[in-house]
């Protein structure tokens, strides 16, 4: 009897353990505006999964997969002097000016008629640190 | 006869040609059915994915509000022993409203259309998943262009209880294992939809106990692959506890390294049936921390899942549940919540019918909200 009420202590703890998400980040953010880390921890998690901007899938003819994949079709210039075989550079992007970049609206959903990702806006901390990297010049870094 | 059959066979081409995306489990019913481990209905050691002959009975008998014959067609064909076959159709219906900025976006599409085979001689399985990937927004890749196969792996085991080994492309076993493929401890943690790895994975199955180990690698683009590109190890141990095995806890563990990244998780769940109101709870924390190798500091991460289901009625199941992914603990504004309520139908064997309302909120902005319809149809 000691032992089934140890267990449903045992699991209630679990559960309770769940419950106790707390996650309330509160430090400045210092993360670096490179493209490198942006791809990793932005793109790659919220843009190259599912039927989307994958390398198979290739929604709308936008590959982000890898970091020169990526660089590419969003700057519209290779990061390495070299464009990768089948992808037509785009221009989401322009270096310096977040204003006049299409990748901020649609990241924003201001004046576009789809926002991305569709499925669930990114962070506005994400948000701000691609708005950072294009003001600091977009560079492939 | 013939033209019957042909026209059977073009219906059956057109629903999957309707259709796509993955079925996994219902951790709901592990433990609510009295049922204490997920082999008992499903074929895969960890469950999920295509249900055995007493799987197909307790859709029937006790998942169902009306009953009915949960056998493959219905009985009309009854399948030898070393073979099992399956069907999961999938239709859904969302809308998404993201705020004053953009207008509610309405898409009606095909969510799933999966053909499943097993084929067994002695200890030796083989089994195999193929259908069309599930494609919300046009525009629409062809038919065939989407046709793939999510899951394929041979397995070596005795009995459903025993050590058994695996190998192939599955999920590997962790945390709950739920069929909704956007819960964020499936979102972020490398467990989204299309995001099965290749695997060697072995463990050990009782009705008290069970731990599975995995070692896995992503699926190569070439070969459809999506998800982290990562490979690395993961281990899954769950201990079921109670006089009437009412309850379990359970506790994961993944190591996952890439080019660009490494990640490493540990985390817990939590399972407890009460038989007299009919709540389940199911809870799952996992914490993680992400460093990588071009020089930026690493990051601590945090998901969990929290939910209540409640039977107010056979074939009737409510759920509600709230989740949250911390992204990186350590900068302010980049983490996100989501409570969700949802009402799950099983009017008769083979058939259900969802409807799910979700909300966002969280450093995401306005609140993101979803609601969605679901029919689900298995043969």
């Amino acid at each position: 009897m000691a032992g089934h009420a140890l267990a449903r202590h045992l699991a209630l703890a679990g559960i309770g353990a769940a419950a106790l998400v707390l996650g309330s980040a509160c430090g400045e953010d210092d993360r670096p505006a490179s493209f490198e880390y942006i791809h990793t921890t932005i793109i790659e998690p919220s843009c190259t999964t599912s039927s989307c901007h994958t390398s198979a899938v290739g929604q709308a003819g936008v590959r982000l997969h890898s970091v020169e994949a990526a660089y590419s079709i969003l700057v519209g210039r290779p990061c390495d002097g070299n464009h990768p075989p089948g992808e037509a550079p785009r221009n989401y992007v322009d270096p310096g000016h977040p204003e006049r970049s299409r990748l901020m609206y649609l990241l924003t959903g201001v004046e576009v008629p789809r926002a991305m990702p569709p499925d669930r806006p990114l962070p506005e901390a994400d948000i701000a640190l691609i708005e950072r990297w294009i003001l600091e010049g977009a560079r492939c870094n | 006869m013939q033209l019957k059959m042909l026209a059977a066979a073009a219906a059956a081409a057109a629903a999957l040609a309707a259709a796509a995306a993955p079925a996994a489990a219902y951790p709901q019913f592990q433990l609510s059915t009295g049922n204490s481990r997920c082999n008992l209905c499903h074929i895969a050691p960890a469950g999920g994915g295509l249900i055995n002959g007493y799987g197909r009975s307790e859709a029937g008998d006790t998942i169902s509000q009306l009953g009915g014959d949960g056998s493959f067609l219905y009985g009309a064909y009854e399948e030898p022993d070393w073979i099992k076959l399956g069907v999961d159709l999938r239709a859904a219906a969302l809308i998404r409203d993201r705020g004053e900025e953009q207008d509610p976006e309405h898409h009606l599409f095909p969510m799933q259309g999966d053909i499943y085979a097993y084929l067994r001689a002695k200890d030796f399985s083989l089994y195999a998943t193929v259908g069309p990937r599930a494609q919300v927004r046009p525009p629409r890749d062809s038919f065939l262009d989407r046709i793939g196969s999510r899951e394929h792996w041979v397995m070596w085991r005795k009995r459903t209880t025993g050590y058994y080994a695996r190998a192939g492309r599955f999920y590997a076993p962790f945390g709950l294992r739920s069929q909704d493929h956007t819960l964020y401890t499936r979102r972020y943690l490398g467990f989204h939809t299309l995001e099965e790895t290749y695997n060697l994975s072995g463990g050990r199955v009782e009705n008290e106990w069970e731990w599975h180990a995995t070692a896995f690698t992503r699926v190569p683009d070439a070969l459809d692959g999506n998800g982290p590109r990562h490979t690395g190890v993961a281990g899954y141990y769950e201990r079921r506890l109670g006089e009437d095995e009412d309850m379990a806890v359970g506790a994961q563990a993944r190591a996952a390294l890439g080019s660009d990244d490494r990640q490493y998780l540990v985390g817990g769940v939590g399972k407890l049936y009460l038989d007299g109101p009919r709540l389940l709870l199911l809870g799952e924390l996992d914490v993680g921390y992400q460093d990588f190798t071009f020089g930026a500091a690493g990051r601590p991460q945090l998901a969990g899942y929290l939910g209540v289901t409640y039977w107010p009625l056979t074939g009737l199941m409510l759920g509600a549940a709230f989740e949250q992914f911390a992204q990186d603990l350590t900068v302010a504004d980049t983490s996100r919540e989501a409570a969700q309520l949802t009402v799950q139908y099983f009017p008769l064997a083979h058939w259900e019918i969802m409807l799910i309302g979700k909300v966002e909120t969280g450093s995401l902005g306005d609140p993101a909200t979803l609601g969605m319809l679901q029919l689900h149809y298995y043969l």
